[in-house]
């Protein structure tokens, strides 16, 4: 008797704990359950114009073989409808959803996906996907820092560019000439970049603003410019930049 | 006193396992919730009631927390057993999150391994893969739940072999 009730209670010991570890598992899968795809949400009786709350899509400088990740939240709540190159995809008031690279690829180098919340007059957003397949061409403008003079930041976000996107060549569209306050001499000024570690270097004159990179330099990141004059022939009170700030032309391919 | 280990266990375990239900009810929308726990929803995108940010990784410690000391209240109390239990359940939480990262989705896509009619497991474990992300601060979440519920399982344990001496 003593045996059998031994036997009993490790088969309820064990039974338990197949069922703790099948529930456990069960409840992670379940963690990202997105519904059925039949499923009708009660519509909202509520005529309130929905915006997106937050909503972005990464990266948009791509190269081929990247997906891009999307992520919105609506507020109020409504249900969303992505649409890409023809295809339609609904989706909940809040989520993620991954465009396949290789669904990407198939298209063309520049594709356009919309979000539009399923509601009259509700949000809409639309954004650019790029895929370079050769060398391309992007301008950027630097935005002025205001502690220090005549230094520029161009911020090129990691997340909005594929880390596999590298720069061959920059190029310093404007502005080309300056001209110090209260005069109309022009002066030969060099403007220096420089990308932290991986590179530095003038563009000026002499180089015809522009510089070309034998070793791989990612492109993302924190581009700076800045005036400098290493003659100090000239000091000036305030260059002119002709209300400029500068614009960089970035000459990048995939990696 | 090995019982009220157990209990002090189980009540800390279903206690975190209630958390993490909670955030869902609170923090997700109903269609993001399965089964019954989605008619509990109070989710409401500008309710103040909210874990915040939170809320994206709070599941993770919580159901490695409670998990851990759910399955330790009905295996006996030794520290070799304990240890047994906390890798079973980091190896199953990281694992589980690893799937959702880029080059498993790719491995996926590449091998076609989830087919269109796969069964209803499938169909669920590549929907919880591909609806996912995987995040760092989740791993960083089932760490500190992992850790939270090992040391109460070493301070119930300790009381436990003290009573057993005394």
């Amino acid at each position: 008797m003593k045996r059998l009730h031994s036997i009993a209670s490790k088969l309820l010991r064990t039974a338990s704990i197949s069922i703790v570890v099948l529930l456990g598992v069960t409840t992670i899968i379940a963690s990202n359950f997105n519904g059925p795809s039949n499923t009708n949400p009660t519509p909202d009786p509520s005529n309130s114009k929905s915006v997106f709350k937050e909503i972005s899509v990464y990266p948009t400088k791509r190269c081929p073989g990247t997906d891009v990740r999307a992520h919105w939240v609506t507020s109020p709540a409504k249900n969303i409808i992505i649409k890409l190159a023809g295809q339609t995809i609904e989706k909940g008031p809040r989520g993620d959803y991954v465009f396949m690279g290789q669904d990407l690829d198939s298209h063309q180098n520049i594709v356009e996906v919309e979000f539009r919340i399923d509601c009259n007059d509700c949000d809409v957003k639309k954004f650019k996907i790029q895929t370079s397949r050769g060398m391309d061409y992007y301008k950027s403008f630097g935005a002025s820092l205001r502690d220090v003079n005549y230094r520029y930041r161009v911020i090129l976000p990691p997340k909005e560019w594929d880390d596999k996107l590298v720069t061959h060549n920059i190029e310093l569209s404007k502005p080309k000439i300056y001209t110090c306050s209260n005069s109309l001499t022009e002066h030969n000024l060099n403007w220096h970049y420089n990308k932290g570690r991986d590179s530095s270097g003038f563009l000026n004159k002499e180089n015809g603003f522009r510089e070309s990179f034998s070793r791989t330099i990612q492109t993302s990141g924190d581009w700076y410019f800045s005036i400098s004059s290493p003659d100090n022939e000239y000091t000036c009170p305030g260059w002119e930049l002709n209300t400029y700030n500068p614009s960089i032309i970035f000459g990048v391919s995939c990696q | 006193m090995e019982k009220y280990s157990r209990l002090i266990q189980f009540i800390a375990g279903l206690t975190g396992f209630m958390f993490g239900v909670l955030v869902y009810i609170i923090d997700r929308p109903p269609m993001y919730v399965p089964g019954f726990v989605s008619n509990l929803s109070l989710y409401n995108q500008d309710s103040v009631i909210s874990f915040g940010s939170f809320a994206n990784n709070l599941p993770s410690f919580f159901h490695t927390f409670s998990f851990c000391l759910l399955l330790s209240c009905m295996t006996s109390q030794t520290k070799i057993k304990n240890t047994q239990i906390l890798a079973f359940w980091l190896f199953v939480e990281i694992s589980f999150e690893l799937m959702q990262g880029k080059p498993f989705k790719d491995w996926l896509v590449q091998t076609q391994f989830f087919k269109e009619n796969s069964g209803y497991i499938l169909r669920n474990i590549s929907a919880f893969i591909n609806n996912g992300f995987f995040d760092t601060f989740d791993v960083v979440a089932i760490l500190l739940g992992a850790t939270l519920a090992y040391l109460l399982m070493l301070i119930t344990s300790k009381e436990e072999k003290n009573e057993k001496i005394a």
